[in-house]
């Protein structure tokens, strides 16, 4: 079972409109830190392969959701299954946004192509999050 | 032979690893890479429990590692190969999704370790399949270009 300190909840309230919630701020700091760290590994692994077409299928693997759904389902399978239900509508502004850098680049440099991808990104999971019925 | 003609031929290379990369690494890079890695991680956690489960459902998918591998790459090797590494990363986008559906089928039935484990089989069957598919698709349409031009 996971340490007694992950149950442990470092509230905060915060007021937004009438409502009160509580951030688990314990639970959060571990996931960033495990997140931060599997990005690290599976960005090291992609930089190794050849050709780099084969190297970017890495930019499109689920290393921040692996953390964070492993952690949430360890303690709550439903809430879990209700995030990757929002991660599938987020997968395909992933797939807009990489499609949005490989056209931008060429014209407007890396720093160019991640904006106009960040935005595509947004775009499109905010659309289908508002559109898309649960 | 044009940067896009090299972009062309190196989609067809076959695929290697190469370890000397690993000692290339600089604590700079790690570190943004950590940072961006980390710092999604906490806009989901904030906004699944600020707003809903399935809003920070949406970050989890957010492209993390894209911005970082875009710049190091046309840092080090120019904007073309880049490109690629980008149409790469839209396949990596495509098995995404079915990661996403494998997990949100299974975790409330196998529990997160099994449901995770069948996810990330699911992903690499969908990234390698696609990543096959569309290089065989290239370079039958790369003979075809070559034959009309004899």
């Amino acid at each position: 079972m996971l340490p007694k300190f992950w149950s442990k909840s470092y509230s905060l309230a915060i007021k937004e409109g009438f409502e009160m919630h509580s951030i688990p701020w314990s639970e959060v700091l571990v996931k960033s830190v495990a997140a931060g760290l599997f990005v690290v590994v599976i960005s090291v692994l992609s930089t190794m392969f050849r050709p780099k077409f084969f190297a970017g299928l890495f930019a499109g693997a689920p290393s921040v959701a692996t953390v964070g759904l492993l952690l949430s389902g360890l303690n709550q399978p439903p809430k879990a299954a209700t995030e990757a239900g929002g991660m599938i509508l987020g997968a395909v502004g992933l797939v807009g946004s990489t499609v949005t850098a490989a056209v931008l680049l060429p014209r407007l440099g890396a720093l160019g192509a991640c904006g106009g991808a960040w935005a595509v990104w947004g775009l499109v999971a905010g659309l289908l999050y508002l559109l898309v019925p649960r | 032979m044009s940067v896009r003609q090299e972009i062309a031929e190196e989609r067809f290379e076959k695929v290697s690893v190469n370890w000397s990369k690993l000692k290339q690494q600089t604590w700079q890079q790690l570190l943004l890479r950590f940072a961006f890695g980390a710092g999604i991680a906490i806009v989901a956690s904030l906004a699944g429990d600020l707003v809903g489960q399935r809003f920070g459902g949406l970050f989890l998918a957010f492209p993390a590692i894209l911005p970082a591998a875009l710049t190091m790459v046309e840092r080090q090797e120019g904007e073309g190969k880049a490109e690629v590494d980008a149409m790469g990363a839209s396949l990596g986008g495509l098995a995404m999704i079915g990661f996403a559906v494998v997990v949100k089928t299974l975790m409330p039935r196998l529990g997160a370790p099994l449901a995770e484990a069948a996810g990330w089989i699911v992903w690499l069957a969908l990234a390698l399949g696609l990543f096959l598919l569309v290089r065989g698709i290239l370079q039958i349409m790369r003979d075809r270009r070559d034959q009309d031009r004899r």
